[in-house]
């Protein structure tokens, strides 16, 4: 089992620590809440049936979620949590590109859960289908989304690079 | 502007968030199958399997009892003062530390030796010395040097080799003074490297040896760790786990404690060391778990008594009752290992024999630091209870917090939001129950963030002081930064706005895009601080800072710096600003540019005359490295200093315009 696990981790350890990264912004929760990711999925490694990194990023999500929620002094739902994420300046995590600093604004601009598709498949490297399962939702519905947003982006950045 | 080049530019920004390499490391070793952990040696060591730190813990108190004690005290009934890391080590491994009357010399694998004190933190020898000792005298230290002896003369910085091994198969190691400067006692060990790989040690003698003279040599032991007891005919070692103590004169050989790592003290009263205790459970049919925990302890050399120092807890990285389920029903019984959440090492007494260095691993993030211990003969009152257990949260010395809690949580420390400073307001009796209560305040780095939590603090008497029994939030209050640039003050639950960017006078608001980056907030002087970051525009103007504050009664803004460039560089950014208790001094953690000449530095700002200190300007010895602020402690910043790998902590104390180190006494 051990092995096994170790070839999860090593294959996608950097796509756990990415989308973590992405979504809270710095790099000390980013680096609690990856261990305890990798020691939950340890943990349950023998519950594993098929499709592992949507199973794996999904206890990623999840983790990320309820770290916010034990922040929280009252009992919250998932939606209203669901706002605290991606809530910090990408400025300070995507660094100092200039060529790309329209697209960062253009991020910034986006509702949280289009950010989310973001970070699932361009920094999380997941499939469309592996999306899915996650998010509940059909493939061709990802699909839809992911297209949408990326049209919506280029516009934004192309209304950026021409200063209006 | 195509979907095409949108999906190549989120490439690009995928490959700027950055991986932590060494967590990815460190984390994956814990999931491998659990294994006895074992300490490299000094002279024939494999690499220290110890990872590099996040972040430097410290902070700072002054001793209640320092000096010698007059009358015996029995190990058991001394009480601990404090507890405090203050040196993070990062990665490589510091073997052996010493200190003398405030200054402590530390060894750093690859390094050198380094001598930290309120001057800085300075090397003084650039070989890979692995262990040091100071002469009671102060004069001279001996250490040891890929298998050989040196003594160091601390006047004339000359080096003089009296034990020279070959670095293969003789090692001369953990040297140790006598009381009267004149002999030295060390460990001769013979190693047999093995066919193929590994080695075996054929001999660790004790020998004792004159300095000056005729330097003749003799053997008293066998065993490792050796020291000189003051004022008795007597040595103390460790021999196979256990620690030693043999009476010179009749040749006879008592055991005191299983342990390691002996140290004893200057007066020859008391010797430290690491016990570690063991139990063992049975899970299942073919499961068992067994738990080792590593403490630091003291006993009487008399061998009347002894007493647990530090307060380590089973780190349970991963569920055992999930792990047991997972295993196939007959399969071949398994032993799972959990260790302590902390390891410690080579403990060493002070010069003045009040307080107790000990290098202690953080085995959950991999990270090693040095620790003061401090005693006295009286319990901590109820205010310094509190006051030492917010510290131990805020540097994060669990194991000291845990001590001071009737039952302890899995988790007390977290990351981020951090604590940033602490004060005790007051105290009194709640249906008959003494508490005490203490304002934290938090802040997030490099955002407009800060909070105040007032929090009662319930206690009763225990064993060797008082316990904290439970807590109740008394209430909180928040200030952040909206968007549109307005600050927002919450008491309560109960939202305000103090002001909106609209009644900032616009001579203090920059010309391009800005944003408010850092705030600090005294509620009871009714002021905010904070700074204006000025955002580099299309023109590529640098990015500035304005410093300003804000009046919450008068509802008057005064700008005290604009900051441009900082170390000749143009383009300065802000982290950190956290106010001290009395809102007088404002401190910033500034950085320039971003990549290979990152520089980071602290100013600290008089907030009513506007006079600024630069901190680097006041360690004199030290190598350039990043400045950072940990936190304020009352009227002091504590501030650490980030050179080569190791987070070095110091105190600046602005009402003296002076720095403080933690072996300060």
């Amino acid at each position: 089992m051990a092995k096994d696990f170790l070839s999860l981790y090593d294959q996608y350890f950097d796509h756990v620590y990415r989308y973590t990264y992405f979504k809270t912004g710095n790099k000390w929760d980013t680096d609690d809440l990856v261990s305890d990711t990798f020691r939950k999925a340890f943990e349950k490694y023998a519950t594993l049936q098929a499709h592992p990194k949507a199973w794996l990023m999904a206890i990623a999500r999840n983790t990320v979620i309820d770290f916010y929620r034990k922040k929280k002094e009252v009992v919250t739902d998932r939606e209203e949590l669901e706002k605290q994420v991606y809530d910090y300046s990408l400025e300070e995590v995507l660094g100092r590109h200039d060529e790309l600093r329209c697209l960062k604004k253009a991020l910034q601009s986006l509702p949280k859960e289009e950010l989310e598709i973001i970070n699932l498949k361009y920094f999380s490297e997941l499939t469309h289908q592996e999306m899915g399962r996650i998010l509940g939702k059909t493939v061709d519905a990802v699909k839809r989304k992911s297209l949408r947003i990326v049209r919506k982006l280029a516009e934004s950045v192309h209304r950026c690079l021409e200063g209006k | 502007m195509d979907e095409r080049y949108i999906e190549d530019s989120l490439e690009k920004l995928k490959s700027a968030i950055p991986v932590n390499e060494e967590l990815k490391r460190s984390l994956r070793r814990s999931f491998l199958a659990p294994k006895a952990r074992t300490r490299p040696q000094g002279g024939f060591a494999v690499a220290a399997s110890l990872v590099a730190a996040a972040a430097c813990l410290v902070l700072f108190m002054h001793l209640l009892s320092p000096g010698y004690w007059g009358e015996k005290v029995y190990a058991a009934t001394l009480k601990i003062a404090n507890q405090v890391s203050f040196l993070n080590i990062g990665q490589g491994s510091s073997l052996g530390v010493a200190e003398y009357q405030g200054t402590l010399y530390m060894p750093l694998a690859g390094q050198g030796l380094f001598a930290y004190d309120q001057r800085g933190f300075q090397r003084i020898y650039d070989q890979g010395v692995n262990f040091v000792r100071v002469s009671p005298d102060g004069k001279k230290l001996v250490f040891a040097e890929n298998g050989s002896i040196k003594i160091y003369d601390l006047s004339t910085k000359k080096v003089q080799e009296i034990l020279k091994g070959d670095g293969i198969s003789l090692y001369y190691e953990e040297p140790s003074w006598s009381p009267d400067n004149k002999r030295i006692i060390y460990v001769k060990r013979v190693i047999e490297p093995g066919e193929t790989h590994g080695f075996t040690v054929k001999e660790s003698g004790i020998y004792e040896m004159e300095v000056d003279g005729n330097k003749t040599s003799r053997k008293l032991a066998e065993g490792s760790y050796p020291s000189y007891v003051r004022g008795r005919k007597a040595i103390i070692y460790e021999r196979e786990q256990q620690i030693m103590l043999q009476d010179l004169a009749e040749a006879t050989e008592k055991v005191i404690d299983a342990g390691r790592f002996p140290a004893v003290s200057p007066d020859g009263q008391y010797v430290a060391y690491v016990k570690v205790s063991q139990q063992a459970r049975q899970l299942g049919e073919n499961a068992s778990v067994t738990e080792s925990l590593e403490n630091l302890w003291i006993a009487d050399v008399g061998l009347e008594t002894s007493r647990q120092v530090t307060t380590n807890y089973v780190h349970r990285f991963i569920d055992e009752q999930e792990w047991a389920k997972g295993l196939q029903p007959g399969s071949l019984p398994q032993v799972l290992g959990f260790t302590g959440a902390y390891s410690y090492y080579d403990p060493v007494w002070s010069s003045g024999g009040e307080s107790i260095y000990v290098l202690k691993n953080n085995n959950v993030h991999g990270s090693m630091s040095l620790m003061r211990v401090d005693f006295s003969e009286n319990s901590l009152s109820l205010q310094d209870t509190v006051r030492r257990f917010i510290q131990a949260l805020v540097v994060r010395d669990d194991d000291y917090a845990r001590s001071l809690l009737k039952e302890a949580p899995e988790l007390l420390t977290i990351s981020n939001p951090r604590q940033v400073g602490y004060r005790i307001v007051g105290h009194g009796k709640e249906g008959g129950q003494d508490y005490v209560e203490a304002e934290i305040y938090w802040a997030y780095t490099a955002s407009p963030y800060y909070r105040i939590v007032k929090t009662r603090y319930y206690l009763s008497p225990g064993a060797n002081g008082y316990l904290i029994d439970s807590s109740k939030e008394q209430g909180s209050i928040e200030v952040t930064s909206s968007d549109d640039g307005s600050v927002i003050i919450t008491r309560n639950g109960e939202k305000e706005i103090l002001f909106t960017a609209a009644n900032i006078p616009a001579a203090y608001l920059p010309r391009g895009a800005y944003r408010i980056s850092c705030l600090a907030y005294h509620e009871t002087g009714g002021m905010l601080v904070f700074t204006i970051q000025a955002m580099e525009d299309q023109q590529a103007r640098h990015p500035y800072l304005h410093l300003l504050t804000y009046d919450v009664h008068s509802k008057q803004f005064k700008l005290l710096d604009t900051l441009t460039a900082a170390a000749g560089k143009q383009g300065v950014g802000v982290t950190n600003l956290i106010i001290d208790n009395g809102g007088k001094y404002a401190a910033l953690d500034l950085f320039t540019e971003e990549g290979k000449d990152y520089k980071s530095f602290t100013l600290v700002y008089d907030l009513s005359s506007g006079r600024k200190t630069d901190l680097r300007a006041l360690l004199h010895n030290t190598a350039a490295g990043s400045l950072n602020t940990h936190y304020w402690d009352n009227e002091q910043l504590v501030f650490t200093v980030t050179s080569r790998e190791q987070t070095v902590g110091f105190v600046y104390q602005p009402e003296q315009g002076t720095i403080a180190s933690f072996s300060d006494k």
